[in-house]
């Protein structure tokens, strides 16, 4: 059975997606990129994902980061991320994902 | 459990075994375990950076043991030495599969000596290529090749299969080796310390 995984808060310009989970890895990848490809479709073209519960991101769960990002693009939106912890900072650093994602240390007033 | 303190030797060793039980609900529990132990012996907070990485490199090779060994339990062997650490995985499961990345015959273990030298592309997209280099019959060493990012476009080309590059990205020496003997797979990576 699918978990509660995500919150959303809608802001001015874009959706806040808040993560629930703690462990970001390959046993709900799949959930999290459906669920997002929903809010999607449903017209929220940005979207930043709050990382603020989450203690470690797998490459499974960032696949489906990236997947998601795409199908953003490909409706001319964007995603972006926030709050992430030290060691998911350090992993975002080192393999250039922070050039690929926007990153915001915090939840910001308007996705720019 | 191993555990053991070479103290007589010019260059000490501190060497344990960690079991796991291929379940993503004990991989973060493993996880911890081997930090706590890795922390223990290397307390100064100088090396945080490569701690950090560690754990990122233990959740790539757990994550990959659930998803691809096909067996019930993988050994996680942690030595610490002077100036680097080392991270082994190993099973008796599935060996590492070059097949799809080239247009050769099929590809067994041992690799046939022909191919040894051999830089093969296993995968590629618009910021980086991630190569598995042949250096003998029983062992391939992973090499990345980075690009700078460009501004992404819809239509860009991005992996969405990052385990790999990130163990090469994130250590100093990523290689994958078959032992033919017992039919074990082992995937070492050295994270060099810096003092």
């Amino acid at each position: 059975m699918n978990r509660i995984m995500i919150e959303t808060v809608q802001h001015s310009n874009y959706l806040e997606v808040k993560l629930l989970i703690s462990e970001a890895n390959l046993d709900i990848a799949e959930q999290f990129k459906s669920e997002m490809l929903q809010l999607l479709n449903r017209g929220n073209n940005y979207i930043i994902v709050n990382f603020q519960n989450v203690i470690y991101v797998d490459s499974s769960f960032l696949g489906a980061l990236v997947s998601v990002l795409k199908h953003a693009m490909g409706k001319k939106g964007d995603l972006a991320v926030a709050e992430l912890n030290k060691d998911i900072g350090n992993l975002f650093n080192l393999i250039r994902m922070n050039k690929v994602f926007k990153v915001y240390n915090s939840i910001p007033d308007v996705f720019a | 459990m191993f555990l053991h303190k070479n103290r007589f030797a010019a260059i000490s060793e501190i060497k344990r075994d960690f079991l796991f039980n291929n379940e993503t609900s004990a991989l973060f529990p493993v996880l911890n375990e081997i930090i706590s132990f890795i922390r223990v012996h290397l307390p100064s907070r100088s090396h945080d950076g490569k701690i950090s990485n560690c754990k990122q490199i233990l959740i790539e090779l757990l994550t990959n043991a659930v998803k691809h060994s096909g067996t019930k339990s993988t050994v996680l062997s942690v030595s610490i030495m002077d100036n680097k650490i080392e991270i082994g995985k190993s099973d008796t499961g599935r060996q590492f599969y070059l097949d799809n990345y080239t247009g050769w015959p099929p590809i067994t273990w041992p690799i046939s000596k022909r191919y040894i030298g051999e830089k093969i592309r296993i995968y590629e997209d618009d910021i980086s290529d991630l190569y598995a280099i042949i250096q003998n019959e029983n062992q391939i060493v992973f090499e990345l090749q980075e690009y700078p990012v460009q501004k992404l476009r819809s239509d860009s080309n991005l992996l969405e299969h990052y385990g790999l590059l990130i163990l090469t990205k994130m250590s100093d020496e990523f290689i994958y080796a078959y032992d033919p003997a017992i039919c074990s797979n082992l995937f070492k990576v050295v994270i060099a310390l810096d003092y």
